[in-house]
């Protein structure tokens, strides 16, 4: 009877540590879940963010190109110096034909 | 003020190209030789005034001188603005091209109109001239109006409400045309009489 009452402190530990582990493992089971759930707002959260701070980039680049826009659209000093030089050129042309008509007449009159 | 592309049916468009070709061969025919030197400069002013913009709320309208263009320069004045409109078409995209012969009508017969009132009611003291000035550099932005309205109804707007909104979003270019008008036929008036057609018994007698 010694000999079997011997192994029962071992068979006792074994179980105690056998029911240890199992309720361990349940409890761990648990928390895995909970940090499943965790994660998955976590990372919505963070994608959240990401959105947002790409649609306020996107907004500050729209802005800076309709500004773009607006300063390129205006017309620049070399289109206006342009312009003005293309109109007194057409009518300095067209006056010095009127000029020299009228001195060719002037000539033939004083022939 | 510029119609732009793609506004106006096709039919007015080429009908206005087709008006604004005969009304500047009729300005080339009347215009002196000597007078070119007078028309380059109006005609460069014209194409360098409308960068002046005034802010109206959100956006802003900018300043064209028919009336002053009319007053200076009387029979020649569609020429001088049809070559201002061209050449703002071509280097700042004023306007399309399609619509050219449109503007040149829109804004080159008020500036007729304008100068034959001119020369119609000027009196021949310097209080007529400025008076008779302010009233045609108005009466030129109003018939600008005018006839951009009516080149819209062919376009297929509602004339009335088209015609309220454009003038009173001119009201500010009205005033500051007039004035411009005023001060600078007064201007001229004491200083190079001849360049408005005021000829004093001192120069006839040399």
């Amino acid at each position: 009877m010694n000999h079997k009452l011997k192994n029962t402190p071992i068979i006792l530990l074994i179980l105690v540590l056998i029911f240890f582990f199992n309720t361990a493992a349940i409890v761990l089971a648990e928390e895995n879940d909970t940090k499943e759930q965790i994660s998955i707002d976590s990372v919505l959260k963070l994608l959240n963010n990401q959105n947002n701070d790409i649609s306020k980039e996107l907004r500050q680049i729209k802005r800076e190109i309709m500004s773009l826009k607006s300063v390129l659209d205006k017309p620049r000093l070399t289109e206006i110096l342009g312009g003005i030089g293309y109109i007194l050129g057409i009518f300095g042309i067209a006056f010095y034909v009127y000029a020299k008509k009228t001195l060719n007449e002037n000539s033939q009159r004083k022939l | 003020m510029h119609i732009s592309d793609g506004v106006l049916p096709i039919q007015v468009s080429i009908a206005a190209y087709g008006a604004s070709i005969g009304i500047i061969g009729l300005s080339v025919y009347k215009t002196k030789g000597e007078d070119i030197p007078k028309i380059a400069v109006v005609t460069a002013s014209f194409f360098v005034a409308s960068l002046l913009h005034i802010p109206l709320g959100p956006t802003s309208v900018h300043l064209l001188i028919p009336g002053l263009v009319g007053i200076l320069l009387y029979n020649s004045a569609f020429l001088a603005i049809a070559l201002g409109l061209v050449l703002q078409c071509i280097l700042f995209q004023f306007g399309g091209i399609t619509a050219l012969g449109a503007n040149a009508i829109m804004m080159g017969i008020p500036a007729l109109i304008c100068g034959w009132i001119f020369k119609l009611l000027k009196g021949s003291k310097i209080i007529s001239h400025t008076v008779v000035a302010a009233f045609c550099g108005g009466l030129g932005v109003i018939l600008s109006t005018l006839f951009l309205s009516l080149l819209l109804f062919t376009g297929g707007e509602n004339f009335i409400g088209v015609a309220k909104l454009a003038i009173v979003a001119h009201m500010p270019v009205l005033i500051i045309e007039s004035i411009i008008s005023a001060f600078t036929i007064s201007f001229l008036y004491k200083v190079k009489p001849e360049l408005i057609g005021v000829y004093k018994i001192e120069d006839i007698y040399e």
